[in-house]
């Protein structure tokens, strides 16, 4: 069994390397395989590549970086949809869950509203704004939440949700305000990876390969979690410790895929219920294969964001949702059933 | 040439461009008024005129497509102020120099049509255009002079559509465009650049004329609660061209004479 | 390897449950917990194996304070089974076992993934899972689900193994296979097993000492010959059983109806106001005199309560742990009002059941015969600061009769008759 769910992993991995290709490929400019190939080599050997001409910079610096960067948030997002489903013992438990989104969402409404700038640049402002703000908002849910004797994830997530609710006001407030720098602000809630480059895969990659390593290491406590509080201390867990540390980790990856891609939706929910049932819950692989099956979907939909109605491009949130949100209906009509 | 945008931002440009690709409707009007069309190589889907702008290479509306920007080769991008910093910090960064002209009023316009011609290397057609919408301008002023909309200038509605009942206010360049072809523009009182103005505010202003620029006049004529109001009376409601009025151009400046004609009309049957 | 309990109070929401409790489970015991419902089985047990910190006095494994050790250190000593806990996620059956590995490799002894699958397939065989190994434990039986958690517990290779009603919702025929491993392995390998059990037969039959649980308190600990004498389960749980010892030392146990339905062959109605086990015997006193008895407004689970469901008697009862609702006791004062005599066992008063005797003073001033028992001053039995004295001294003066202990009732019972 477990010789199979190797399998299936590298199977995962052979399939988000294709679909990596393919993306690479295809776009709103037709570049041949062929040159494609030689574009990369060249690349890779260091040599000339004026003679590509336009070619090596839409390959090489638009969507080499945008297709790593879609694996890369869609990484974030299962894995912390992954951990935030293992911490409250619940299947459809979503990352943006102890209020990330709605942290994020307020820091890059600020930046935008008031137009803000770091070394002179917007785009570096909403990353470190929205990336402060999803950390700062989930540290101050988790805060509340523990000030009740008995820490309980009802707790965190009802204080999630009103802090979430609170600040969607705030957000809407200064939406109105600032009404000039309305439509940055509303495409950047809907989430998408249209304009992003090398930098913003260079702040998300450590974040998110070092969250998730943390994370995997975790995978014996994480199965743990899924038993009853109880049930996890008798077999030797330390319950209030791992449940901090599966938090904060989860909550970190979620704020890196937030701050450079906005609000993707659905990912972080879907990707881990649909893993579970092909990998099973042990999170020694069912936290590879998330990682894996979101990058692969993420591409996926990234891909189809920016050629299905190209030259327009899709806010590729608005795809995921639109797909995600009627199978997450599918699934609590089916989770109603199995009661 | 090292120059100063209109977005205060400094540009350094190698050699006079001849791929340009242009990222808003008024700044591809300009350029084309100004006689770089010929170097324009790519414009937004908006982009309608002149009449030629349609058959060249789309390269996005409000978002940019990077790719096909890209793949231009372009040798400047020119945008207008209000194009997303990430934006221009983008195509930046993939080496392309990004030239944002900033035309809020009239002067606004006149500097950048002069700017563009400096950038473009077109700039004796560019001043020839700015002395003669200048003149254009006095013309305007000298017919107001000699008439009733000294003394009494028209009030004026203007909206961007029936239904949201949005207008331009003060500061903007269809509240210079109105001024300077003898009204008073109402929205100029309300607060705010682009003011949704309320029914009330409208009905105690009371204007004379009302122009729009989206929407259908019927809208208004056939509403009870606007029945009373002068502009609704004497059936002056007039529609006004979207792209000429709406955007930062020549066009607009030359489309001033329209204005001051309805106005006067509206003075010789008051 | 030993577990001590010192003067152990267990409280569950601020209300004690188990008080003051003192004993040594000795290495080799299989020791069985019974009781009634609400006895505080469980509870026991859960402080027992460190999961619920006693409120007051200290539990000791091997000689070093529970709480001192962490987690994984105490799941290398106590393998904890739960009762029939949920399943909301698919781990298979051996995934699910392996589980139980976890404290062991976080210490030194880090055993080889090979070691570890061997352990587990052998753990597996050892309960007749192997070949369930592969199903997803959400499609389970409760009998096999059970046996994969003494499994999970075996897989600690613990010293003490403690059982939470394991049998309880299984067939008679898994209640005695899981028993029959769990005494093999007791017998084999020296493990000392704390198991809680509802059935007597079954905690006869296993269990090398029994520890009986009655109103807070240990009633009996010993062999259970010693703790299951037909005076002490009729004392604690209502019933008449005769114990008879077999020639091969077992203890045969066999209930008599408990006589519910039983015509009263007196007429006198008596009302029992009763709590935390302190009614149990004058109830049962009662019922054999003949009287028609009832009793409230009590909680449910209460000792009292699991009394009187026992006897068969109508009562008036709350949620376990709730102070009495208005509609409980208007229920209340319907059944007083229709009885001769009311009877006050030398019960303690709370916030929670003061409403009782504000019940009861308006009926004895309208007249009604109340007998109220005080072996234990009233004083010492007052937690609502002084509001329960003060309700008692005023039924004296409005014509209560007092009596010093419950022995007293029956004679003036009979002298009205």
């Amino acid at each position: 069994m477990i010789q199979q769910k190797r399998r299936l992993l590298l199977l995962f991995l052979a399939i988000l390397v294709v679909c990596m290709l393919l993306a690479v490929g295809v776009g709103t400019i037709t570049i041949p395989p062929r040159q494609t190939v030689q574009i990369i080599w060249s690349a890779l050997s260091g040599s000339d590549l004026t003679q590509f001409g336009a070619g090596s910079t839409i390959l090489l610096n638009l969507r080499l970086p945008r297709v790593l960067l879609a694996a890369l948030v869609g990484a974030a997002l299962a894995a912390a949809g992954t951990a935030f489903q293992a911490f409250f013992c619940n299947p459809l438990a979503d990352p943006y869950i102890v209020g990330v989104s709605a942290g994020a969402a307020l820091g890059a409404t600020i930046v935008l509203g008031f137009q803000l700038a770091i070394f002179g640049s917007q785009a570096v402002a909403v990353t470190v704004s929205s990336f402060t703000g999803a950390v700062a908002v989930s540290y101050l849910v988790y805060w509340i939440a523990q000030r009740r004797a008995g820490f309980s994830s009802l707790v965190l997530l009802l204080a999630g949700m009103a802090v979430s609710a609170f600040l969607s006001a705030v957000i809407s407030l200064l939406m109105v305000i600032k009404s000039k720098n309305l439509s940055e602000t509303v495409f950047w809630l809907m989430g998408g990876l249209a304009g992003r480059g090398w930098r913003e895969v260079g702040l998300a990659f450590p974040l998110v390969t070092i969250g998730f390593l943390a994370l995997w290491k975790l995978s014996k406590e994480l199965n743990l979690l899924l038993l009853s509080t109880e049930e996890a201390q008798s077999l030797g867990l330390d319950v209030q410790s791992t449940r901090r540390k599966v938090l904060a980790l989860g909550s970190l990856l979620a704020a890196a895929a937030v701050s450079v891609s906005g609000l993707i939706g659905f990912v972080g929910l879907i990707v881990p219920h649909l893993v579970r049932l092909i990998l099973g819950p042990d999170h020694r692989y069912l936290l590879p294969g998330s990682l894996l099956f979101g990058s692969i979907l993420l591409v996926l939909a990234d891909l189809v964001a920016r050629t299905v109605a190209a030259p327009l491009e899709l806010p590729v949130g608005a795809i995921t949702s639109l797909c995600g949100g009627p199978f997450f209906l599918y699934l609590l009509v089916q989770a109603k059933q199995e009661q | 040439m090292v120059i100063v945008d209109g977005a205060k931002r400094i540009v350094e440009i190698s050699k006079p461009p001849n791929r340009i690709v242009s990222l808003s409707p008024g700044t591809t009007e300009m350029l084309f008024a100004i006689g770089a069309g010929e170097q324009v190589i790519g414009a937004t889907s908006w982009c309608n005129y002149p009449e030629q702008v349609l058959s060249l290479p789309k390269v996005g509306d409000m978002n940019v497509n990077f790719e096909i920007v890209a793949a231009l080769l372009p040798d400047l991008i020119i945008g207008d102020a209000s194009l997303q910093p990430a934006t221009a910090e983008r195509l930046e960064s993939l080496g392309f120099p990004v030239f944002l002209i900033q035309a809020l009023n009239i002067t606004g316009i006149l500097d950048s049509l002069e700017l563009l011609g400096r950038v473009t290397g077109n700039l004796d057609i560019a001043q020839t255009l700015v002395i003669e919408l200048v003149e254009d301008l006095r013309t305007y002023r000298k017919a107001i002079a000699s008439s009733p909309l000294q003394a009494q200038p028209v009030t004026t509605l203007l909206l961007f559509g029936t239904d949201q009942l949005y207008s331009a206010g003060n500061g903007t360049y269809l509240d210079e465009v109105i001024r300077r072809a003898g009204g008073d523009n109402i929205a100029a009182g309300a607060r705010g650049q682009w003011p949704q103005l309320s029914e009330e505010y409208i009905l105690a202003r009371d204007p004379e004329i009302i122009l729009l620029t989206f929407g259908d006049p019927a809208d208004f004529l056939n509403k009870s609660k606007w029945r009373q109001i002068k502009a609704v009376r004497n059936n002056n409601i007039f529609s006004l061209d979207p792209d000429q009025y709406n955007r930062p151009t020549p066009r607009l400046i030359k489309g001033i004479a329209n204005i001051q004609n309805l106005f006067l009309q509206v003075r010789k049957e008051g | 390897m030993q577990i001590k309990c010192q003067d152990v109070t267990i409280e569950y929401a601020s209300v004690p449950i188990l008080s003051q409790l003192t004993f040594e489970i000795k290495p080799g015991q299989f020791v069985g917990i019974i009781g009634p419902n609400g006895s505080g089985k469980t509870s026991l047990l859960k402080t027992l194996a460190g999961l619920l910190p006693p409120a007051q006095g200290g539990v000791q494994v091997d000689g070093r304070p529970i709480s001192q050790y962490t987690p994984i250190e105490l799941a290398g000593l106590l393998g904890v089974v739960p009762q029939n806990s949920s399943r909301v996620f698919a781990f298979s059956v051996a995934e699910a076992v392996a589980m139980g590995g976890y404290a062991a490799t976080k210490t030194g002894l880090h055993r080889s993934r090979r070691d570890q699958e061997a352990k587990v397939a052998q753990v597996l065989a050892e309960l007749d899972l192997h070949k369930l190994a592969d199903r997803p434990i959400t499609t389970l039986s409760g009998g096999e689900w059970q046996r994969v958690l003494i499994a999970r517990a075996l897989i600690q290779e613990p010293q003490i193994l403690l059982l939470d009603e394991v049998t309880t919702h299984l067939d008679i025929r898994y209640k005695l296979e899981i028993l029959e491993k769990v005494q093999a392995l007791h017998r084999d390998s020296g493990l000392t097993v704390v198991a809680v059990l509802h059935e007597l037969e079954l905690a006869a039959e296993f269990c090398t000492h029994l520890m009986l649980l009655s109103a807070g308190k240990i009633r009996a600990f010993g062999s259970p010959a010693k703790v299951l004498t037909s005076e002490i389960i009729e004392e604690v749980f209502g019933v008449k059983m005769d114990v008879r010892l077999d020639s091969d030392g077992k203890l045969d146990l066999k209930p008599r109806r408990v006589g519910i339905g039983q015509k009263s062959s007196k007429s006198t109605k008596v009302h029992v106001i009763g709590g935390g086990g302190s009614a149990t015997q004058l109830l049962r006193k009662l019922v054999a005199a003949g009287f028609p008895v009832t009793l409230g407004a009590i909680n449910r689970e209460d000792a009292d309560w699991e009394a009187a469901v026992r006897l068969g008697l109508t009562l008036v009862e709350e949620i376990p742990f709730a102070p009495l609702s208005p509609r409980v006791r208007q229920g209340n004062r319907r059944i007083m009002a229709k009885a001769d005599v009311i009877i006050v066992a030398n019960l303690p008063f709370g916030p929670g059941n003061l409403g009782n005797l504000e019940d009861l003073l308006v009926l004895v001033r309208a007249g009604k015969k109340v007998i109220l028992i005080n072996s234990t001053a009233i004083k010492d039995r007052d937690f609502t600061g002084g509001q329960g004295v003060a309700l008692w001294n005023e039924l004296v003066e409005a014509g209560a009769q007092l009596v010093q202990s419950e022995a007293e009732v029956l004679p003036r019972l009979a002298a009205k008759e």
